[in-house]
């Protein structure tokens, strides 16, 4: 056996070693899969009026979700089953009209994810539409609507995941208080602690929000007090990463509380929940565009694990590996956290560069 | 004797075969946890209607029904109710984790 001999049954092999990766759930194949399962179950299980079923609240998460994997994937149907979720959100809110009810924070959101994808960003009836909603706010004190917002809580950390979003469509319309929206984000982290009930999940959407607003991820500090007491916005990154599991069987997902155990409480899990790997995944991402921070790994693993968290029907449950129930919020909420299409081209180019090379090989 | 020795020799061809089998073997036998997983996922949320009952309770809301919003929770009943499904729930405990998150409008 010759040189060039070895050389193609090494590399026979290494394909077959590949394939074999891949065919026993490896990254990429079912991440492919992932999206276009769950991207089809929001589909087909869109009401007539454009939200979903017990999940009317989470519209704009949804939709926010079906951009991002129309953005991968260029399948129409899903920019459409957007679009008619924004409209949703227009409607129910009676947007337009004289009693206006104004947006949740992932519904501004999700409309400005709308405006994005629109044939011109700039100007398009989605941006309209958030950008007149936060002049309104204004109107009235943005300071104002955000102690209402937090007075409708009897915790922190739900509100401090509305207003994260808040803070990101208020800076992607460039409303003239934006920063008050970032700072009240700022201010909310410096008082979440594990009695909230969702301490690493709000963590990750603020440091989200915080990371692609105002000068990102700076040397602020976040409080004087409390469990934030002296810590950096730009420590924020690295202190939610050490809320990820690491290893075991939960690899990839976020523990649910700063404490990393169940509460005390038997029923729950103390990792694995879908919408805390979800925020926690999105917080991690945010930090890794800027250049100081390198979470690539980490959230590879993530969406490994969120990713095999989709049935084969693209239904996600509350949580990853021991499912209780189900809701479209959650589909939604996945798919946001789907790789970007130049992820998706560089896996791409990876597989056609090994068929090039076994061409000339043979 | 020497020609006995070459023909049991494994040549390289059969050795790469074999590889290609035991890799097949291994894909199977992977293949076959993870379908065992599925069916355990499955197992699991056909038995689990206690414990979505244990989260229809929203303590932020205590009077409300928990009839649709909050991903499943208990389908007709209400946390003052004294039904079946309601007893057959677990004691809240603290720290709640509710299923979703709860929505609120501030007015504008």
């Amino acid at each position: 056996m010759n040189k060039e001999q070895n050389r193609r049954h090494l590399f026979s092999i290494v394909l077959i070693l590949v394939g074999a990766v891949l065919a026993s759930g490896g990254y990429a194949s079912t991440m492919s899969e992932g999206i276009t399962n769950a991207g089809n179950y929001l589909v087909s299980g869109q009401g007539g009026n454009g939200a979903w079923a017990g999940a009317e609240a989470y519209t704009g998460s949804i939709v926010s979700g079906l951009v991002n994997a129309y953005q991968v994937t260029g399948t129409g149907s899903y920019q459409s089953a957007a679009e008619n979720g924004g409209n949703y959100v227009l409607n129910s809110t009676g947007y337009g009209t004289g009693s206006f009810l104004g947006f949740y924070g992932d519904e501004a959101y999700g409309l400005t994810r709308l405006s994005e994808v629109s044939l011109d960003p700039g100007n398009n009836s989605w941006r309209s539409a958030v950008s007149n909603y936060y002049v309104s706010v204004q109107n009235q004190g943005t300071t104002n609507y955000v102690n209402g917002l937090l007075s409708g809580y009897s915790e922190f950390s739900q509100p401090l995941v509305y207003l994260s979003h808040h803070a990101l469509a208020a800076d992607y319309v460039g409303a003239a208080d934006k920063g008050i929206w970032r700072q009240s984000v700022i201010d909310t982290l410096g008082q979440l602690t594990d009695s909230d009930v969702f301490p690493v999940q709000s963590l990750g959407a603020a440091v989200w929000a915080l990371s692609q607003t105002g000068s990102g991820l700076d040397n602020t500090i976040v409080s004087t007090t409390g469990v934030f007491a002296n810590v950096q916005l730009d420590e924020l990154a690295g202190i939610l990463a050490g809320h990820q599991v690491g290893s075991g069987d939960y690899a990839g997902s976020f523990y649910w509380r700063f404490d990393h155990t169940n509460g005390g409480s038997p029923i729950y899990h103390p990792e694995g929940y879908t919408e805390d790997t979800v925020f926690g995944t999105l917080g991690l991402i945010g930090a890794n565009e800027d250049i100081l921070f390198d979470y690539t790994s980490e959230i590879f693993d993530a969406r490994g694990a969120l990713v095999s968290g989709i049935f084969s029907d693209g239904s996600v449950y509350d949580h990853i590996w021991d499912p209780s129930f189900g809701n479209y919020a959650y589909v939604g909420e996945t798919l946001q956290v789907v790789p970007e299409p130049a992820t998706l081209a560089l896996l791409l180019a990876g597989g056609l560069l090994m068929r090039k090379g076994r061409r000339r090989s043979g | 004797m020497e020609k006995k020795e070459r023909k049991y020799r494994i040549s390289v061809r059969t050795k790469f075969v074999l590889l290609v089998v035991l890799i097949c073997l291994v894909i199977s036998i992977v293949g076959e946890g993870r379908a065992v997983a599925a069916v355990n996922r499955t197992s699991y949320l056909l038995g689990t209607d206690a414990a979505n009952s244990a989260l229809a309770f929203d303590p932020f809301n205590p009077n409300a029904s928990t009839s649709s919003l909050y991903g499943g929770w208990a389908s007709t009943t209400s946390s003052t109710s004294t039904s079946t499904s309601f007893t057959s729930r677990p004691p809240i405990r603290v720290p709640y984790r509710p299923a979703l998150r709860s929505p609120y409008r501030p007015p504008l």
